[in-house]
């Protein structure tokens, strides 16, 4: 997993374009920073790792498949797809349950999780990232760099107030990107759904809307 | 020899001895005394300018001993700074008066191009006289105004 690097160059060049006098290692330092705050806040970098429960045990450490930092814990189902509402994340990578199964699972569980960031980086000093970060964000993550870069004091980029106005359009992708990730990139979907004991699976006696389902 | 696009130790130190019009042997300017202001020009770039000197984990400025085919892990943007800021430390050890305002020059486009500020433009060519010397542009480096 890593970003695309036809859209790493591209992004390279419109930064350094925007930058006069900026050079590529800044930026590509800067990438870093852009893009673990922006996975952190927006959630949007997910990954199910599985992992085989044991009987009277608490606690899983969760090892991902692929490259990022676990940083939150959306939430934990058994084999059936039951979720387990007793899960949580004190420690990073570590899912814990309140109460410890039973009995030995046959069938593993899984846990959803959220990814940021992390060292190490590539060769060429890249963060490693999934590829579509690029493909569908690099607007936000250019902002996010020009705004950090153009907020650094005595540079031939210096500028506060585009400074400012680059991050607010940060956080505004930064926002659209959580959002489309809670609603798993379907238009019109809710991000919320009633509990289990009040939902109804069928369209018998209730009212149903095309978009029903939620995806956490 | 092709000409020096300073992408090297050894095309930057000719780079210098252009600006320095130091091309024909024996030189003024010893070789020692080059590399000498390469690795001072490089530890003020990195005062300066420390993300030109980025490397994968940290930041690591080049120091070298003596005059070779070794690439400077500099970004092309920047070598003209850097040639910039031998040639002034160079012409520092020199007496003439000529040389400290050219070395002035030098050290000001040094740091203004890595930081981004308007260049330093001479006065004037030639060698100062009483009427003119001392005189400076508004924004120049030690001007009066």
């Amino acid at each position: 997993m890593a970003l695309d690097p036809r859209e790493v160059q591209q992004l390279l060049a419109n930064a350094q374009i925007k930058l006069t006098g900026a050079s590529e290692s800044g930026i590509k330092a800067e990438l870093y920073d852009v893009l673990k705050e922006f996975f952190s806040d927006s959630n949007c970098w997910t990954e199910d790792i599985s992992f085989l429960p044991v009987a009277g045990v608490t606690e899983y450490t969760l090892a991902p498949a692929q490259d990022g930092q676990i940083i939150r814990l959306i939430g934990a189902w058994d084999d059936r797809g039951t979720p387990k509402t007793d899960a949580f994340m004190r420690v990073f990578g570590t899912v814990t349950f309140v109460n410890a199964p039973q009995s030995d699972a046959t069938a593993n569980w899984t846990a959803r999780v959220v990814k940021t960031v992390s060292l190490p980086i590539t060769r060429e000093a890249l963060p490693i990232a999934p590829d579509w970060t690029l493909r569908v964000y690099s607007v936000h993550v250019l902002d996010g760099i020009l705004g950090k870069m153009m907020g650094q004091q005595q540079k031939s980029y210096s500028n506060t107030q585009m400074s400012a106005y680059h991050l607010k359009r940060f956080r505004t992708g930064i926002q659209i990107a959580k959002v489309a990730a809670e609603r798993a990139n379907l238009i019109g979907a809710q991000n919320w759904t009633y509990p289990r004991g009040w939902s109804s699976r069928s369209q018998r006696g209730g009212v149903s809307t095309a978009y029903p389902t939620r995806f956490m | 020899m092709p000409p020096p696009n300073l992408m090297t130790v050894d095309s930057m130190i000719r780079g210098v001895r252009t600006l320095l019009l130091d091309k024909v042997r024996p030189y003024r300017y010893s070789d020692t005394s080059l590399i000498a202001g390469l690795n001072i020009a490089l530890n003020e770039g990195r005062r300066l300018r420390p993300d030109v000197f980025l490397v994968r984990y940290g930041i690591e400025v080049p120091q070298y001993e003596q005059i070779s085919g070794a690439i400077l892990p500099v970004e092309a943007q920047f070598r003209l700074a850097f040639e910039y800021g031998i040639a002034g430390h160079a012409l520092m050890r020199d007496q003439e008066d000529i040389q400290d305002q050219r070395s002035t020059i030098f050290l000001a486009n040094f740091e203004n191009m890595l930081v981004g500020r308007r260049p330093v433009i001479p006065l004037e060519g030639g060698t100062p006289t009483p009427k003119n010397k001392g005189r400076t542009q508004p924004g120049q480096a030690g001007g009066e105004g």
